[in-house]
């Protein structure tokens, strides 16, 4: 029986504040899933700490709410045991990037087949609003009690430099290109990352819906002039089509160019993909030519409640 | 650990041990959810007090159920009880068996339990073992006598000697069996601390 949206969701009440960008997240994960009909107990979502960690109980997958900044390890973990599980992991910006980075540099290196989406809203909403990694030096939202006195993490520019293989950008008030971009970044063969412009009405007051709608360059030039546009309608080519280093480079370099772009003019859409760069599967299944088909998580750990490892041997040797 | 599952299933759902079966990520109808704030049956977020309480206590209602899973010796670990008895864990083994053998060539016996559980607490064990014991001895290698302090509080007996070494050095038998004897003598301080190496 095919499944429906409806499926992917919980009965878990959901307090998040009312206009919240999580919601449009949410929506289009759930979309995204039902599109491409993945069995729900055939999907993991993990999720990190605050506001975005709570995403895990409402979608009826698989759902592990993990530690502040170590969602990757797990959801790493996850995709490791069980390699034909999907794996989304998402987390927020402060989460991910604060406490996170370390993790995040080491998963871009690693290029396990999973995706990471990062609720991006420039604030620890669930803590009251304080700056988080991706607030800009001299910016003051609600909560501060004098701008911030850090620069900003680049998150798409960080995960070029990494190694992520697929680096985009959605909007969460656009559910339907977000959809979207989830399905590609799912289905894109090695990590995947999705930085997600996630207003937050309570906390974050520059970076709102309206200024990203443009209302107030509207109100200078009498048009509406949204500050998104989309990659794709400027025929711009992500893609890393033939294994040669100055194509990476051309492509890498124009990522990182165009991740720098803010203010009048956000670019969302895909940055930069990459599919022959080798996945982490295929570098263990040359040093363990099983694993696919003997993975962790298809292995026998316990027989009648006892586990099935024996390491009396082991200690009977050390015995003195 | 289920190998399949039917029908409706709750991962931590309230069982008359304490222990629910577990699903896997990825089996058949085995769904789940996880998270580090307290849960419900399914393992969903919750700040339901009632839930709350059934699920602390049965989660620490397999504290009992530990000790009784544990084997004794895997618990304690006795090399003879005497009226004067070292209590210990770890690297200390070694060195304090040897201090042992030399007092005993002397005609001093001194009895040892090596502690290997520490939560949760042996008690009724360890109280068994040391009932006709006179002087505990707590042999350890940090600044504050930790087991020692673990033992008082679970047992309501008070430490009558502690020798600690923290200099980052191991201990030798020599300096235990100095200390050793200096308490059979009745000549030691409560708190005995060793300095063997450069």
């Amino acid at each position: 029986m095919a499944l429906k949206l409806a499926d992917y969701k919980t009965e878990v009440h959901n307090d998040w504040c009312p206009g919240c960008g999580d919601f449009g997240i949410v929506n289009a994960l759930q979309m995204a899933l039902a599109e491409m009909g993945i069995e729900r107990d055939k999907a993991t979502i993990f999720s990190g700490i605050g506001c975005s960690g709570k995403t895990s109980h409402f979608i009826n997958t698989y759902g592990v709410h993990t530690l502040h900044g170590r969602v990757l390890t797990f959801a790493q973990g996850g995709k490791l045991a069980n390699p034909e599980m999907t794996v989304v992991a998402v987390g927020g910006d402060g989460d991910g990037l604060g406490i996170g980075a370390g993790h995040f540099v080491a998963a871009g290196r690693r290029n396990i087949d999973m995706t990471y989406i990062i609720f991006d809203n420039g604030v620890y909403g669930l803590t009251k609003g304080q700056a988080s990694p991706t607030l800009r030096l001299g910016e003051k939202t609600k909560s501060l009690p004098s701008p911030n006195t850090n620069y900003n993490v680049n998150p798409i520019g960080l995960a070029v430099a990494s190694g992520f293989t697929f680096v985009a950008r959605g909007y969460s008030y656009d559910v339907r290109h977000l959809k979207d971009l989830i399905i590609k970044a799912v289905r894109h063969k090695g990590l995947s990352f999705l930085d997600v412009l996630q207003p937050c009405p309570t906390y974050n007051d520059i970076n709102t819906r309206d200024w990203y709608a443009g209302v107030d360059l509207a109100q200078e030039s009498m048009e509406r002039h949204s500050r998104i546009y989309k990659l794709e309608d400027m025929h711009f080519d992500p893609m890393v089509h033939y294994d040669d280093e100055s194509e990476v480079n051309e492509k890498l370099s124009q990522a990182l160019i165009k991740s720098l772009e803010w203010g009048q003019k956000i670019p969302i859409g895909v940055f930069y993909q990459n599919e022959i760069i080798s996945q982490y599967s295929a570098r263990l299944t040359d040093r363990i030519p099983n694993y696919l088909e003997n993975p962790p998580a298809k292995q026998k750990i316990s027989e009648n409640g006892l586990p099935v490892t024996d390491v009396s041997e082991i200690l009977d040797s050390l015995r003195i | 650990m289920l190998d399949k599952v039917d029908g409706e299933y709750k991962r931590f759902a309230f069982t008359d041990d304490g222990i629910s079966p577990r699903s896997r990520l990825g089996l058949d109808n085995g769904i789940f959810w996880n998270t580090g704030d307290e849960s419900d049956e399914f393992g969903h977020i919750t700040e339901d007090p009632q839930i709350r309480i059934k699920m602390m206590d049965k989660r620490m209602s397999r504290l009992d159920l530990v000790i009784k899973r544990i084997p004794d010796d895997e618990q304690v670990v006795s090399f003879g009880v005497h009226d004067y008895t070292i209590i210990s864990w770890g690297s200390t083994k070694g060195p304090i068996l040897d201090a042992i053998s030399m007092l005993k060539k002397e005609g001093i016996n001194v009895g040892f339990i090596q502690i290997k559980l520490i939560h949760p607490f042996p008690s009724d064990y360890v109280k068994s073992l040391l009932k006709n014991t006179k002087i505990i001895i707590d042999i350890e290698a940090n600044h504050s006598g930790q087991l020692g302090k673990i033992f008082k509080q679970n047992i309501s007996r008070e430490i009558d000697y502690f020798i600690l070494k923290y200099t980052g050095r191991g201990m030798t038998s020599t300096e235990i069996y100095d200390s050793l004897k200096k308490i059979v003598e009745n000549k030691a301080n409560k708190r005995e601390v060793l300095s063997h190496g450069a």
